[in-house]
C-alpha cells in the first residue's frame, strides 16, 4: 500500500505530463458534454458498471474493496437494477488501455495529480454535468470540504474524494513500554521523536524510529512543516533547496546518521516494523489493518502519533489517495454510476473502506456515529489522529511540464542522497532543484 | 606424491563443496522459511521447531497460485513449440537449399542476437495493446514465436546429417516434408528435446515481457504473479517463501527427473 | 479450372504437351519457393517482432511521444540524442553497465576456470553429483531468485545481517538494498551466483575435449602445474574462453535487469539502475518513448561493434586444437 503512494506520486506527475501532451491533439471537448438528465433504471434489465480500481488488484485492500461491491450488488444494485464489476487496476495502465480501445470505463479510482490530464484526454465528466445538482449537493453535505476542494478543476469536480490517507508515526507499545515510555503520550516534535528513538535503541536494542528516505510524499509535509516550500505555487519553480527545507532535511539527515533511525526501503522498514523490531514508524495511515494485525499476531499493541513538528511550528501533513472519476456514456448509465458513487461515498462505503482498508473516513461526522464507526474508532483511537490532520492537509506537489516523472525521480534522489550519504545537503538539493528548474523552462 | 594428490583431493572436494553449498543454501533457507510459524519465522533456527502449512495455504488463498502455474505451463509449452516448429522448418530449408539471398538471411539471423530486447520492446507492446492481446497468454507467446537461437542450432544439428542419405530419400520419392519429419527428425530427437528444454526453461524464467503484458495475476505467468505478490504486501515472509517454493518446485521437478538431459543440453547450446 | 478448358478446346496431342510443359515449369518454380516456403512462418515472426519493431524504434528515437494512444509523434530530430548525452543520471547508469559488465567477468570466466581445472581429474561419478548441484541456480527464474536473496539479506529480519551482527562483523544492520554502497554490489553478487556455476560447467566439459598427451608433454619439459595451466590449458580453451567472455561482455546488463526491477528499482538515488533498466524506466514510468528509442539504437549500436571486434579477435587469436 505504501507502495501505491509512491506509485501515486509518480503518477501524479506523469499525469500532469500527459496533460500537457496531449493538449495539442485529442481533447476531451468533443465528448458529448452535458447529460446532467438521469435515465431510468430497471431491476428486471440491470445496467452493468465497470469500475476500475487499483485497490482489487492488492491482497491487504481487495477483500474491503470487494466487500464494497458485493453489498452494493446485493442490496441497491439489485433494487435498481445496477451491477457493477470491478477490474483490478494494478498499475492503473488498464483504463487508459481500455478506453483507448474503446471498451466502457464508467468509474475509475483515479489517483489525484492524473485528473487534469485524464479529464483532457481520455474523457472524464465534471460531476455538475453529469449528475442533477440538487442531488449532488444533497450527497457532498458531510464530506470534508478540503478532501472535496482536491477533485475540483476550474470550480468543477472531476474527482469525488474516495480513499485518502494521511502521514502517521505508527508506535510500538511493548517497545516503548520496554524503553520506560509511554506510548500514549507519543513525541510530537522531531527533537522528542530523536530523544525517543535514541532510548529505544539504547534499553532494547531494536531500533527507534524509522522514516524512508525514498517514500516520496511524507518528505513534502517535513518540508512544509518547517516553513519551506517545494514548489511555488504557480507551479513555475521548484523551491525546495531554501534554507528551511535544507534545515528540515539536515534534522532528518541527523536522524539517520546518528543511530535513531533504521536503514532500509519502505517495504523494509514496514516489514521490521511488523516484525515487532521498529519502535516507531512513520508511514501512510493505509497500512493501518496491517500494521493492526501484524500488532495482534505479535502480542504487542500499535499506539500511533500524528506528523510531528518542528518546535513551535505547526505541522503540515500532506495527504495521497483517490477520487472516484466517472465517464458514464448515456444518461440510464448516469443513473447507475450514481447509485454506486453515492453508495460507496456514502455512511456506509466510507465505513467500510475505514474499517476494512484503512482508509479516512471522509464523512468525518461517521467517527461519532454509533450506526457508523463511533466503535472502530474508540478501539482504532489511531483514527482520531488523522481525522484531525484532515483539517489542515495539504496536497504534494504536482510537478510540471513534460518532464514530471523524471522531476519527481530527482527530487526523491536528491533526498536520498542527501539523507543517506556524506554528500552536503544544501549543496545536494540546490543542485537537485537547479536541474528541475532547468527541465521546467 | 601419494600424499599431494590427496591434499589435492581433498582441496577439489573443499572447493565444490563449498561451491554446492553456495547454490544450495538459499533454497534451503526458503523451504525452511516456509515451513515456519509466525514466532519462529524471524529466528535464526536452521529447522522449523514446529513445521506449518499455513504459510501454504495462505499463499495460495492470496494468489491464484494453480492458475498462475497453468498459465506459466501454457505459455512456456507453446511458445517452445512454436519455436521448434517454426526452427525446424527454416533451419531444414537452409541445409537442403541453395537459394537466393541465403547469405542475407544468415545476416538478418546474426543481427537477432544482438537485438536487445528493450531496442523492440516498445513498439511490441504498443502492437499487442493494439492487437487487444494484453493480458492474454498469446500476447506473451507471439513475439518469442521464432527464435533464432533455435534455428541456428537446429541448422548446426541438421548439417552433421550425411546429406547422402537426405539425397538417396529424394530418389526414393520421398518429399520434403518427409524427409524432415520421417528421416531427419527421427534421428536428431535428442538434439530437438534438448533444445527443447532449453526453450521451456527460458520460457518459463523469461521476466520483461511477460510484466509489460500482464498485469492481473489471472492472465499471469507464476513469476509475475510472485512479483505481484513481492511487491504487494509486508512481513508475509512466511508466504512469500511458500509462494516462491511452489514458483521454483515446476522447474525443479523437471531437473530432477531430466537432470543429465538438463545440463548436457545446456552445454551443448550455451545461453540466451 | 484452365487445364479442363484447355483440353476442352485444342487438340488433343498438342494439349498434352502443352500441360506437361506447364506443370514442369510450375513444379520448377515450386521447387524455387519451396525454400522461402519453408522459411515463411520464421520469417514471418520475426518480421512482425524483430525487424519492423527495430526500424520503428529507430523510428521513435527521432521523436517525441508519450506511448497514450491517439497522440502524436512530433518530429525532434537528434533532440533525444543530445538529451540522453547530457543526462548526467544516464551517465551514471553507463558506469555501472561498465561496473556490472567487468565485475562479473570473475564469475563467469576466472573463478569458473581455476575451478574447472582444479576439479578436472575426479572420479566422474562425484563429479556429475557436484555438477548437478551446483546448476541449479542457473535454471532458477530471476523473480524466485530475488525473493529469496531479499528475503536473505533483509535489513532487520534476514538471516545475513543476524549472523553478521552476531560474528560481531558489523556494529549495524545493513540495508544492503538501500545503501549505495551495497545495492550494486549485491546486484552483481546475485548475477554472478547464478552464472558460477553454469560457467564451470562449461569450462569442465571444455577441460575433457582436451588432449592429455599435451600435458604429458609439459610434464617432461618440467612446466608445473601453474604453468602448464598458463601455456597449455589457457591457449587450449581458449575458443571456450573466448565464447564465455562474448557472451558475458554482450548480456552480462540484460542479466541484471530483473534483479533491478525486483529489488532495488535503479536506487538508491540511481546508484545501482543500468543502460537497459534506464530504457525500461524511460519508456514505461517516464513515457518517454523518444529518449528510451535513442538509448536502445545507440547501444544496440555499440554492443554491435562489440561483438564485431570480439568475433574478430576470437577468429585471429583462438587456438584449436586440430
Amino acid at each position: 500500500m505504501k507502495r501505491i503512494a509512491k506509485r501515486t506520486m509518480t503518477l501524479v506527475s506523469l499525469g500532469a505530463m500527459i496533460g500537457l501532451s496531449a493538449c495539442g491533439g485529442a481533447s476531451g471537448d468533443n465528448v458529448s458534454a452535458t447529460q446532467a438528465e438521469m435515465g431510468t433504471l430497471d431491476p428486471a434489465n440491470p445496467i452493468t458498471v465497470a469500475f476500475y480500481s487499483y485497490s482489487l488488484a492488492y491482497p491487504t485492500m481487495k477483500p474491503g474493496m470487494e466487500q464494497l461491491i458485493k453489498e452494493f450488488n446485493e442490496t441497491i444494485g439489485k433494487e435498481k437494477g445496477v451491477i457493477v464489476e470491478g477490474v483490478p487496476d494494478a498499475t492503473m495502465q488498464q483504463y487508459k488501455a481500455d478506453i483507448s480501445a474503446g471498451k466502457a470505463v464508467d468509474i475509475v479510482q483515479h489517483p489525484f495529480g492524473t485528473l487534469d490530464s485524464s479529464r483532457i484526454s481520455l474523457g472524464f465528466k465534471a460531476y455538475e454535468d453529469t449528475f442533477p445538482q440538487e442531488e449532488l449537493e444533497r450527497h457532498l453535505e458531510g464530506i470534508s470540504p478540503n478532501a472535496l476542494e482536491l477533485g475540483k478543476i476550474d470550480g468543477k469536480m472531476y474527482g469525488l474524494a474516495f480513499t485518502f490517507s494521511t502521514p502517521i508515526v505508527f508506535i510500538n507499545g511493548k517497545l516503548f513500554k520496554e524503553a520506560g515510555l509511554n506510548p500514549e503520550q507519543p513525541p510530537e516534535t522531531w527533537e522528542e521523536i530523536k530523544a525517543a528513538s535514541l532510548q529505544i535503541k539504547e534499553k532494547t536494542g531494536k531500533d527507534g524510529f524509522g522514516l524512508a528516505p525514498s517514500n516520496g510524499w511524507i518528505t513534502e509535509g517535513l518540508i512544509l512543516s518547517n516553513g519551506g516550500q517545494v514548489l511555488s505555487d504557480d507551479r513555475k519553480e521548484a523551491r525546495f533547496a531554501g534554507p528551511e527545507s535544507t534545515e528540515a532535511i539536515s534534522m532528518w539527515k541527523d536522524l539517520y546518521q546518528n543511530g535513531a533511525s533504521a536503514v532500509g526501503t519502505e517495504a523494509e522498514l514496514s516489514e521490521q516494523f511488523m516484525a515487532g523490531n521498529l519502535g516507531m514508524y512513520a508511514s501512510s495511515t493505509a497500512l493501518h489493518s496491517g500494521a493492526k494485525q501484524a500488532a495482534d499476531a505479535g502480542g504487542w499493541k500499535l499506539y500511533g502519533a500524528g506528523m510531528p513538528r518542528f518546535a513551535d511550528q505547526e505541522a503540515v501533513p500532506v495527504n495521497s489517495g483517490s477520487v472516484l472519476a466517472v465517464r458514464p456514456d448515456s444518461s440510464n448509465k448516469n443513473a447507475a454510476v450514481w447509485e454506486f458513487i453515492k453508495f460507496v461515498t456514502g455512511d456506509r462505503g466510507y465505513t467500510i473502506i475505514t474499517s476494512q482498508v484503512g482508509y479516512l473516513p471522509l464523512r468525518t461526522g461517521l467517527a461519532d456515529d454509533p450506526n457508523g464507526l463511533k466503535d472502530f474508532v474508540e478501539q482504532n483511537p489511531l483514527y482520531k489522529i488523522n481525522l484531525e490532520q484532515l483539517k489542515k492537509i495539504k496536497p504534494v506537489a504536482i510537478w510540471p511540464g513534460d518532464n514530471a516523472t523524471e522531476i519527481a525521480t530527482l527530487f526523491t534522489d536528491a533526498i536520498v542522497k542527501a539523507i543517506t550519504s556524506e554528500d552536503d545537503v544544501a549543496d545536494t538539493l540546490t543542485k537537485a532543484q537547479d536541474a528541475i528548474n532547468g527541465m521546467i523552462q | 606424491m601419494n600424499k599431494r594428490s590427496q591434499v589435492l583431493s581433498m582441496f577439489q572436494h573443499g572447493a565444490l563443496a563449498l561451491m554446492c553449498a553456495a547454490a544450495i543454501i538459499p533454497l534451503y533457507w526458503m523451504v525452511i522459511s516456509s515451513l515456519k510459524n509466525e514466532s519462529e519465522i524471524f529466528t535464526a533456527s536452521l529447522f522449523p521447531l514446529q513445521p506449518t502449512f499455513g504459510n501454504y495455504s495462505y499463499a495460495f488463498s492470496q494468489m491464484p497460485i494453480v492458475r498462475m502455474i497453468f498459465n506459466s505451463f501454457g505459455v512456456s509449452i507453446l511458445m517452445t513449440v512454436l519455436q521448434l516448429a517454426t526452427g525446424l522448418l527454416a533451419a531444414y530449408a537452409l541445409v537442403r537449399w541453395r537459394f537466393r539471398g541465403k547469405s542475407l538471411i544468415f545476416a538478418l539471423l546474426s543481427v537477432t542476437w544482438l537485438i536487445p530486447f528493450q531496442a523492440i520492446m516498445i513498439p511490441n507492446y504498443v502492437l499487442i495493446n493494439d492487437m487487444g492481446l494484453n493480458e492474454t497468454l498469446l500476447g506473451i507467446v507471439l513475439p518469442f514465436g521464432v527464435s533464432t537461437f533455435a534455428i541456428l542450432s537446429l541448422y548446426q544439428a541438421f548439417q552433421s546429417f550425411p546429406g547422402v542419405l537426405i539425397e538417396a530419400a529424394c530418389i526414393d520419392g520421398l518429399s520434403d516434408w518427409g524427409i524432415l519429419s520421417r528421416l531427419i527428425l527421427p534421428n536428431i530427437r535428442s538434439t530437438v528435446a534438448s533444445l527443447g528444454i532449453i526453450q521451456f526453461i527460458n520460457a518459463w524464467n523469461e521476466y520483461l515481457w511477460p510484466m509489460l503484458v500482464t498485469k492481473d495475476m489471472n492472465s499471469a505467468p507464476i513469476q509475475i504473479g510472485l512479483k505481484l505478490f513481492v511487491n504487494s504486501d509486508t512481513n508475509m515472509w512466511g508466504s512469500l517463501m511458500a509462494a516462491t517454493t511452489v514458483s521454483c518446485l515446476p522447474i525443479l521437478l523437471i531437473y530432477l527427473v531430466l537432470r543429465r538431459q538438463i545440463v548436457d543440453s545446456f552445454i551443448r547450446f550455451g545461453i540466451k | 479450372m484452365s487445364k479442363t478448358m484447355e483440353e476442352l478446346y485444342s487438340p488433343l496431342v498438342k494439349g498434352k504437351q502443352k500441360a506437361a510443359a506447364r506443370n514442369w515449369n510450375s513444379s520448377k518454380l515450386w521447387r524455387k519457393l519451396k525454400p522461402y516456403l519453408y522459411l515463411l512462418p520464421a520469417a514471418i515472426l520475426l518480421g512482425i517482432w524483430m525487424y519492423k519493431p527495430l526500424i520503428h524504434t529507430f523510428y521513435l528515437a527521432f521523436h517525441k511521444w508519450s506511448m497514450v494512444p491517439g497522440t502524436d509523434k512530433l518530429f525532434v530530430g537528434f533532440d533525444n540524442f543530445t538529451r540522453l548525452l547530457q543526462n548526467e543520471a544516464f551517465a551514471g547508469a553507463i558506469g555501472n553497465t561498465v561496473f556490472y559488465t567487468l565485475g562479473l567477468l570473475p564469475f563467469s570466466i576466472a573463478i569458473p576456470l581455476v575451478l574447472a581445472v582444479v576439479t578436472n581429474q575426479m572420479n566422474p561419478r562425484m563429479k556429475n553429483f557436484y555438477r548437478a548441484l551446483f546448476f541449479i541456480p542457473m535454471i532458477l527464474a530471476p523473480v524466485s531468485v530475488s525473493a529469496i536473496w531479499r528475503w536473505l539479506f533483509h535489513p532487520s529480519n534476514g538471516i545475513v545481517n543476524h549472523l553478521l551482527l552476531k560474528l560481531g562483523f558489523v556494529q549495524e544492520q545493513i540495508a544492503f538494498f538501500s545503501d549505495a554502497s551495497w545495492a550494486k554490489w549485491i546486484i552483481l553478487l546475485i548475477t554472478g551466483w547464478k552464472m558460477l556455476g553454469f560457467s564451470t560447467i562449461m569450462f569442465a566439459a571444455a577441460l575433457t575435449g582436451i588432449n592429455r598427451e599435451y600435458y604429458e608433454a609439459g610434464a617432461i619439459d618440467g612446466a608445473g602445474s601453474f604453468r602448464q595451466f598458463l601455456y597449455i590449458t589457457v591457449p587450449l580453451m581458449s575458443p571456450m574462453i573466448l565464447f564465455m567472455l562474448t557472451m558475458s561482455l554482450l548480456f552480462s546488463s540484460q542479466w541484471t535487469f530483473a534483479y533491478i526491477d525486483i529489488l532495488t528499482t535503479g536506487g538508491p538515488y540511481g546508484t545501482s539502475t543500468n543502460i537497459y533498466y534506464e530504457m525500461y524506466r524511460f519508456a514505461f514510468s517516464n513515457l518517454n518513448v523518444g529518449v528510451s528509442s535513442a538509448a536502445a539504437m545507440l547501444f544496440f549500436v555499440l554492443f554491435g561493434l562489440i561483438a564485431l571486434s570480439l568475433n574478430a579477435v576470437s577468429r585471429r587469436f583462438a587456438f584449436y586444437d586440430n
